[in-house]
């Protein structure tokens, strides 16, 4: 079924509809929330309202080309309300810098569960600023709007998840390289 | 602009990162759903039965006022009407009329009564012989009835002779208007028949005399009277027991 009949009936409400749109964007949709929320529960609950809001809010849908940068918006906020709830700190921890030469930059051997596990391993603010503009390619300028921030504060959480994803990258990459000699 | 590494690693890889919800996510989310129709049907009814009873409210208080009003004005100028023409006519005929029984016909054309129509229902108390004709008269004008479009006005002969000369310039009093408009919308409907409206006017305050009077009907005033006319020699008193030794 093409997109824009599967859109059109989702607005009549058709569940047959719904349900093949839950089936095509669910994974994807999952994957977001798992990067912004380390607790699988909250993940799920994040994505659960999501749903809601795309179906009770999808005849406000005009272009239909954009439906999954639409979807995908909608999820992101969510996942933002649910760590506003759990009030996030935006910690300013001193981080000491790393050198790139621990994580030689196009080594193929990092999993995107290893990746994810870096990931959850960051302070929120830091993981939710790093997820919003290196994943999602929001500015500095959005980002704090969203998060309620200052642009220098966006700009140095992102910096210090940076060098502290270095590190655990570094870390990991060492360990597979050391599984693989043995 | 270039992308940092480590950005680009991860946009790379989670570009395609999709894990599998839990088994029964679409069944939680179906049921969501459901209720969420359910409550949204629910709303939508309270809502409509909600401004369906303001508009109906709405509508009463707005058509009563619109009914209203437009029989009290017609009623209003029809009794001024009535008062003008009365007058003019009065004036014509009599210029200064100065029998009662002139004035109480007057007054009575001016409301809009047939004398035959006129009825007395209501008892005229029970009166003291040695009363005075204006207390009579007073007691006699308290109430003022007005039954199936019949107005009874009883003014005393005083106040005729009181009011003969603003009479020419009469102004009919605030409540009767009222009163005869609110009896010409009775007279209208069917319903109506048999209604009284009583108008009643404050008690007059009890005179020296009548006090005096009432307190010398009394026991303890008899008795008293009885005392002066024993110390005075009219009178032996009765004693209706025996001195024993």
């Amino acid at each position: 079924m093409q997109e824009k009949e599967l859109i059109k009936l989702c607005q009549k409400g058709d569940r047959k509809a719904q349900r093949l749109l839950y089936e095509r964007y669910v994974r994807k949709l999952l994957g977001i929330c798992k990067r912004y929320l380390t607790d699988i529960q909250d993940a799920e609950d994040a994505l659960m309202n999501a749903f809601l809001k795309i179906f009770d809010n999808i005849h406000h849908l005009k272009q239909t080309d954009s439906l999954e940068s639409w979807l995908k918006r909608i999820v992101v906020n969510e996942c933002l309300s649910i760590l506003r709830k759990k009030r996030m700190l935006f910690v300013e921890a001193e981080t000491q810098e790393f050198l790139m030469s621990h994580w030689e930059n196009g080594e193929d051997i990092l999993q995107t569960e290893d990746l994810l596990k870096c990931l959850h391993q960051l302070p929120e603010g830091y993981r939710t600023v790093f997820n919003l503009y290196a994943i999602e390619g929001y500015s500095h300028e959005e980002i704090a709007q969203m998060l309620g921030i200052s642009e220098g504060t966006s700009k140095s959480q992102l910096s210090r998840a940076r060098n502290l994803l270095q590190k655990y990258l570094a870390q990991i990459s060492l360990q597979e390289k050391m599984v693989l000699q043995n | 602009m270039q992308k940092h590494p480590v950005d680009k690693l991860f946009a790379e890889k989670f570009a395609d990162f999709s894990p599998e919800p839990s088994t029964h996510f679409w069944e939680n989310l179906e049921t969501n759903l459901e209720q969420k129709k359910h409550n949204k049907g629910n709303q939508r009814y309270f809502w409509i039965a909600l401004t369906t009873t303001i508009l109906l409210v709405i509508l009463a208080i707005v058509g009563w006022k619109f009914i209203e009003k437009p029989q009290i004005k017609a009623n209003n100028n029809h009794f001024s009407q009535k008062q003008n023409s009365s007058i003019a006519y009065l004036q014509k005929a009599n210029p200064s009329p100065t029998n009662p029984q002139e004035i109480k016909q007057v007054v009575k054309s001016v409301v809009g009564i047939k004398q035959e129509n006129v009825t007395r229902p209501v008892k005229p108390k029970k009166m003291h012989k040695k009363d005075t004709l204006k207390e009579i008269q007073t007691l006699e004008s308290r109430n003022w009835e007005v039954k199936n479009d019949k107005v009874n006005l009883k003014p005393t002969e005083n106040q005729f002779s009181s009011s003969k000369d603003s009479l020419f310039n009469f102004q009919p009093n605030e409540n009767l208007k009222a009163n005869s408009a609110k009896d010409s919308i009775r007279s209208n409907s069917p319903k109506s028949k048999g209604t009284k409206i009583i108008i009643k006017l404050p008690e007059p305050e009890p005179t020296r005399e009548s006090k005096a009077r009432d307190f010398a009907s009394s026991r303890l005033g008899k008795f008293l009277k009885n005392l002066q006319k024993f110390k005075e020699g009219e009178i032996q008193p009765r004693l209706n027991f025996e001195l024993k030794n």
